[in-house]
Parts: C-alpha cells; structure tokens; sequence
C-alpha cells in the first residue's frame, strides 16, 4: 500500500475540520485534526505531519500566527497554508511569508486547486 | 413572507429550537445582505467577541445559525421529497454517504445530478449576497458558516456517480 501523506488541519470549528478530512481522505491523504491552536502544535509534534491546514482566528484572534511561528521554527520546510475568511487583500498586506505560511487559501476554499497544491508539497518532501 | 431570522434568533433560547423554527419557515423568509448584517448584529450584541480567550462555543454558535439559515435557502430550489436528505447532508458530513446511496435509489444518478447543478447554484447566489457585506465580523461568520456547505457540496460529488454521457 502506498505511503500516504499526513496532513494536519488546525481549525476551532468541528464541522470544518470533519468536511475537511473527509475531502482529503477521499482523496488519497491521511488527515487529522485539531481544534485549537494548542492542541494543533501538540498534535504537531505528535503525529508529524507532510502539510499542516491552519485557521487564523481560534482560542485568540491571531492563534494561526501564533502557532505558525512555532512551527516553522521547529521545522522550516514545513508546507504550511492558512485556511482564511480574511479577503485576498488583506491576505496581501499582513505578510504570510513572515508569519510563516506557505500560502493561503480564502474560505470557501477551491478543493480542486488545495489538492494540486498539497499533494505537490507532500510529494517533494 | 415569515418572521425574520433576526426575530426568530430573539426569540428562540437555543441553537436547536432556533434550527427548528427556521426550518418550519421553509425557506419563507427574507435573506439579503442586510438581513444577514442585522442577524448578525443581533448575534454580536448577546456574543460579544474578543481578541483574547474567544469562547469557541459561542463563535461555533455563530456559523451553526448561519448554517441553519443558508441551508433552507440553498434547498429551497430542490423537490420537497428530496429536501430532507440533503438537508441532512449539508448538517452532518458523515451523513453523505448513506444519503447518496438513498437519493441515487430513489431519483436516480440523473436527478441527483440535477439537484446538485441546482445546490451548487443557490449557494454561489448565497455567496454573493455574503460578499456584500462590508469587511468585519459578521462577515467572517457568515463566509465561516456557507464554507462548510461549500465543503459539504464538494464531498457530495465525490461520492455521486458521474451521470453516463449521451
């Protein structure tokens, strides 16, 4: 059976991080889920995963940065997206490099781009 | 048209009987943009938000009545048999599976194909008139509350059958 890859969604509502996963798994990756920012880094440093999905706004209204930047720091090629309502414009003046993202996807997210998008991080890991 | 979801979120004490009476509405009420922003403020005025140590329940809370809303929208346009299956679905991901096999029984891979062109559509209308909100809180719940549907729609597809082609 082929390897699949592990992808970690950090995401404060249930029903997100349910349709997520099934979204994924459907389509070939193993994913998990957490909800909140703390109990994303640990489930981080448990589970290891090829690419994290992380929410901005959780336990505190910036956790995704937060949490982002302890990520990274503890693994600086970690693909790592932010899953936003923020709109594109705002996406383009906070700086996601400098928080620690790898991209953003704005809500509702376009599935069909996401996949392509993971599943060529994941593949060169 | 019925009472208006501000209203019906005044009146009623919690989330399920707050489902409950948007659902006996039928989608027979008003959702424009500034329908959505007076729910919304009403929403905000017993939920304050914070910066820090936000109370996840009442910001789930938030995307459930927006859920609950949207969805008797988005299935208004839908046979009145068939409603209560996608209903389900678009509650409860988990829920997909069975009740595609359920609908793919009963209407056949054709119908279900139509119905979700048809969902597809009311919830892009649904969209836009979230868009028109101005930026702020209300706004991100409600984008919050439709990206689940959006979500839900996408596993609906992958677990139809594409229709054979002519």
């Amino acid at each position: 059976m082929a390897d699949k890859k592990k992808v970690l969604i950090i995401d404060d509502d249930p029903a997100i991080c349910e349709s997520v996963k099934a979204i994924l798994d459907g389509s070939g990756f193993d994913a998990s889920y957490a909800l909140s920012g703390k109990d994303g880094l640990e489930a981080f440093r448990k589970t290891k995963p090829d690419v994290v999905l992380c929410d901005m706004m959780m336990e505190d209204i910036d956790a995704g940065a937060k949490v982002a930047k302890l990520m990274k720091a503890e693994r600086p090629g970690l693909p790592l997206f932010l899953l936003s309502t923020i709109g594109d414009a705002t996406a383009n003046t906070i700086g996601l490099g400098d928080l620690g993202f790898s991209g953003v996807f704005q809500k509702p997210v376009n599935f069909d781009l996401l996949l392509a998008v993971i599943g060529r991080f994941a593949k060169s890991k | 048209m019925g009472a208006s979801l501000t209203e019906l979120f005044r009146r009623e004490p919690d989330l399920a009987s707050f489902r409950r009476a948007v659902a006996a509405l039928g989608g027979d009420f008003p959702l424009s943009s500034a329908d959505m922003i007076e729910l919304g403020t009403a929403y905000f005025e017993r939920f304050p938000d914070r910066v820090h140590d936000r109370n996840a329940e009442e910001v789930r809370f938030g995307y459930a009545i927006v859920r609950a809303a949207v969805i008797e929208k988005a299935i208004l346009g839908l046979a009145p048999e068939r409603r209560p299956a996608f209903r389900e679905m678009l509650e409860d991901v988990s829920r997909v599976g069975p009740a595609v096999e359920g609908l793919l029984g009963s209407a056949g891979p054709e119908m279900l194909a139509a119905d979700i062109e048809r969902l597809s559509a009311a919830l892009a209308a649904l969209r836009a008139t979230i868009d028109e909100i101005p930026k702020g809180m209300i706004k991100e719940r409600f984008i919050g509350g439709i990206s689940n549907l959006f979500n839900i729609l996408y596993v609906i597809r992958m677990k139809a059958p594409r229709p054979d082609p002519l």
